[in-house]
């Protein structure tokens, strides 16, 4: 895994969230304000971003890349560029549901838990999205999404 | 910038201390080497605004006619006889030849050399005639005087010299000895305060090797500042007083933020992470809250610069600086000493209780009432002889009773006309000295102004009656161009309030007229810093609203964080009048009060303190901030925020104190009262508004507390100072880096 600066080409990165669905309803200056607090990280292929049973600290949006959601060692679903994980041990706080795990070196924003609060506090389109995508997650799968 | 700063101390920090121990062993040496000497380049001086009218009125005298009022003065007591016997008068006219043959020396008056009428009083010998006064007019700056002090002292005094016993006073003197004994009690402090702190440090770090991490920054500071100072005193005039604040401000900052960052330290590993991952998430937390807390008190510190008197801007020069460099100090080395050593620092004691700053802030909440009016009421109270201020300059009394020039001037009030040796010197250049007609209209409108009682001109001198010319009346003339100038004698002590109404009235008379002499520089430095007071004030009301603005989002915090700030200020500022200008307890302090109190000394307490108490907020709203972020919950918040840093804001205040007290114990009056003044600064700041008022108010404004106008909300998560939570990833079995392409 190697942290990259999140000075370093910032609007390189607002751009790069203008295409993902969980900002589709953000504005310009809600993007830059999430892109100034999220730190992207590259991430080699076998990382486990996330473990099974861990405590959750932070959410992860995959922006590139592909990544593996297993739980008790069996894949449950494969996640792809746009694809987030890691909110609901967040919101409701709990040990990770299961263990994601890179697959296709991948480039990863994350929020650590307290930015992902505040954020959603103060951005209501963020929320909204989230709050949609956790209804479409739950009617999909009849219970909570892939952790 | 900051995030990208702090990550990379992050990164450098893990680098097992390598980078550290080059840091340290080039700069420690650089610094002692250069900074050494700072002693030897700082001024005894700079208590006068250089551009003042009396300023520029003695520089006048001095430039046109090579003298001014007496500032360095000579009491020779006869062993036998008086004064006027013939050989004492003999050895006294050796004396004062003597006297002449120092170069900084550009006046002389003596009993001997007056030539006055016959039944006229000699207002230079005492009243039963055994004593002698020579009054002395040494030229140049306050540090030229303080070389002419030193030549003095060494030629003619204090001590017996051929059949006198002679003691030295006079302004000249008291810088002079009030320096050497300020330079003789800091090292006196610092052999106090070094060992009581070393054992404190032990208590609070629990362990040698994190004990000593506060006395490395602290050391780095110090002498990082006195190298500062170096450089800055080449260039502008930087008081010797200044190294007081370096030592204690260096020693007392490198504690609080070694703790905080060695605490955090140690949550962390508590938390289950390694040393590496606790050390950069320490430093992207707690290091983070260190260099904005250091911005902060630097800031308050910068207020000083806006008072025209080098005296007060040195304390800013050095706050300044020991500020920056302690904050940059902690974050750079504490982090690197941490990832060396941290494995064996440990990590905090978890007992599964409630921390005591917890539950005393539940405490609190619980009646948030009824600690705020009983605590405010008991802070405003113990304020409220403030209100009896009456701002002055020093004077002998500065020093202990026993100093020679305490000594001296104790003589003149005492067996002297006190008031002969502080003339108000009127300078007038548009009088022509040969218009006998104009010299002696002017005088005339002088000696019948209310208190006074004694007029000297070229003319001769003056009581009611003119009196005739002495031998020094010349004095008095200069160049045809130049004017006249005149010495006016009151009744009135130059520091009571009469006096400086007489100044006024001169000034009065005509609007070319100049005044000098004691009364007016003491009254056009007080004038000129008290006038400053509302914009330095509002520079840190200013800054800090914005500064705390830009660490919590809010504006209602800020806010309350200045009120609090000025809160608990107020027990130091009234407990300064109780003591230091009423005199209550001035036995047991050992101090000589003047019934006035010296206007430096309460601002630059305000400044240094209104600093720290500031830092000790930083710390408790940043954590109180990033509890409430994650939890949404007020009152569990504030709970934990105190009881986080409750700890090391006591044990910090504590030690803090600790040196504060070893100042204290100075003898020079205006050290002293720096020092009691900051020690109860911060134990009240740490014990009755941080453990009490804060936690009560919190609660009561409940979330109101982070309140702000939607678009400084926005504008804070945008620009704002975040206290960043690093995600700590698991790495691949076998890291591949991705090239750079792959990630457009």
């Amino acid at each position: 895994m190697t942290r990259r600066s999140n000075l370093v080409a910032r609007s390189d990165v607002v751009a790069r969230f203008a295409g993902v669905d969980l900002f589709a309803r953000c504005t310009k200056g809600d993007l830059r304000i999430v892109a100034r607090h999220a730190e992207r990280l590259t991430v080699a292929a076998g990382t486990e971003v996330v473990r099974q049973g861990d405590a959750g600290d932070a959410f992860f949006l995959l922006l590139s890349g592909k990544a593996t959601v297993a739980r008790d060692g069996l894949d449950v679903a494969e996640l792809g560029p746009g694809d987030f994980f890691g909110e609901l041990a967040l919101l409701d706080p709990a040990p990770r549901a299961a263990t994601v795990t890179v697959t296709v070196p991948a480039e990863v924003a994350v929020l650590g838990a307290r930015m992902f609060k505040v954020l959603l506090r103060e951005l209501p389109a963020l929320s909204a999205t989230m709050l949609a995508s956790l209804a479409r997650r739950a009617r999909d799968a009849g219970a909570v999404g892939h952790e | 910038m900051l995030p990208a700063m702090i990550s990379w101390v992050a990164r450098m920090a893990n680098r097992r201390g390598r980078v550290a121990a080059a840091i340290v062993v080039l700069a420690v040496p650089l610094f002692a080497v250069v900074g050494g000497g700072v002693r030897d380049r700082l001024s005894v001086g700079g208590f006068v605004d250089p551009d003042a009218p009396s300023s520029q009125a003695a520089a006048w005298l001095e430039d046109r006619f090579g003298t001014a009022a007496p500032n360095y003065v000579l009491i020779a007591t006869a062993q036998e006889g008086t004064v006027f016997d013939e050989a004492n008068e003999r050895a006294g006219l050796a004396l004062v030849e003597r006297v002449r043959a120092v170069p900084a020396v550009l006046d002389v008056l003596a009993p001997w050399t007056l030539d006055l009428p016959e039944d006229a009083r000699n207002p230079l010998a005492s009243k039963r005639g055994d004593r002698a006064v020579l009054g002395i007019r040494l030229g140049g700056d306050e540090d030229r005087q303080r070389e002419g002090a030193d030549e003095l002292a060494h030629l003619v005094g204090p001590g017996a010299h051929d059949g006198f016993d002679i003691v030295a006073t006079g302004p000249a003197e008291i810088s002079r000895e009030a320096a050497d004994q300020a330079e003789d009690d800091l090292l006196r402090a610092e052999l106090i305060a070094a060992p009581l702190t070393l054992v404190g440090l032990l208590l609070v770090f629990r362990g040698w090797r994190a004990a000593v991490i506060p006395l490395g920054v602290a050391v780095f500071a110090v002498l990082g500042t006195f190298t500062a100072l170096t450089i800055i005193a080449t260039t502008t005039t930087v008081s010797v007083f200044a190294l007081n604040l370096t030592t204690a401000l260096g020693l007392g900052l490198a504690i609080d933020y070694s703790l905080l960052l060695v605490s955090r330290f140690r949550e962390e590993r508590a938390g289950g992470h390694d040393v590496d991952a606790s050390v950069r998430r320490t430093v992207q937390t707690a290091g983070r809250t260190v260099l904005f807390s250091a911005a902060t008190v630097a800031t308050s510190m910068l207020a000083l610069l806006v008072f025209p008197v080098a005296y007060l801007r040195s304390f800013a020069f050095a706050g300044v600086a020991v500020v920056l460099i302690a904050g940059a100090a902690a974050v750079v080395v504490v982090p690197m000493l941490l990832a060396r050593f941290g494995e064996r620092i440990g990590h905090e004691a978890t007992s599964g209780h409630e921390p005591f700053w917890a539950r005393q802030a539940r405490r609190v909440m619980r009646h948030p009432w009824l600690w705020t009016l009983g605590v405010a009421a008991v802070l405003v109270v113990a304020g409220l002889p403030f209100r009896n201020v009456d701002p002055g300059r020093i004077d002998d009394r500065v020093l202990p009773a026993d100093a020679g020039a305490h000594v001296g001037a104790e003589l003149l009030r005492k067996d002297f006309y006190f008031v002969d040796f502080n003339p108000i010197t009127v300078v007038a250049p548009w009088i022509d000295p040969a218009d006998t007609a104009a010299v002696d209209a002017f005088v005339t409108r002088l000696v019948t102004l209310p208190d006074v009682y004694r007029v000297d001109a070229v003319t001769g001198f003056f009581l009611s009656v003119p009196l005739g010319p002495t031998s020094y009346s010349e004095r008095y003339r200069a160049g045809p161009d130049d004017g006249t100038w005149f010495d006016v004698t009151s009744w009135r002590e130059p520091d009571s309030q009469e006096a400086s109404d007489l100044v006024a009235k001169i000034r009065a008379l005509d609007p070319r007229v100049r005044v000098a002499g004691t009364t007016a520089i003491v009254d056009d430095t007080v004038d000129v810093v008290v006038s400053r007071i509302p914009l330095a004030l509002g520079i840190v009301a200013v800054t800090t609203l914005v500064l705390l603005f830009f660490m919590t989002g809010s504006v209602v915090v800020p806010l309350k964080a200045v009120v609090l700030n000025l809160l608990s200020l107020t027990a130091t500022f009234g407990a300064l009048v109780w003591v230091f200008q009423d005199g209550h307890l001035a036995g047991w302090l050992d101090i000589t009060p003047t019934g006035r109190l010296d206007v430096f000394t309460p601002i630059l307490m305000f400044c240094v303190a209104f600093g720290l108490s500031m830092d000790y907020e930083v710390f408790l709203l940043a954590r109180i901030k990033e509890c409430y972020d994650l939890s949404d919950d007020n009152v569990a918040s504030v709970a934990e925020g105190l009881g986080r840093t409750g700890r090391v804001v006591t044990a910090a205040a504590v030690l803090l104190a600790v040196v504060f007290v070893a100042i204290a114990t100075s003898e020079v009056m205006i050290v002293k009262m720096f020092g009691v003044g900051l020690a109860l600064a911060v134990l009240v700041d740490a014990f009755l508004v941080r453990a009490t008022l804060v936690p009560a108010l919190m609660r009561l404004a409940g979330r109101a507390n982070w309140w702000a106008p939607r678009p400084l909300r926005r504008f804070h998560l945008r620009w704002g100072v975040w206290e960043t939570d690093p995600v700590d990833v698991p790495s691949a079995p076998a890291p591949v880096p991705i090239p750079q392409e792959a990630t457009p």
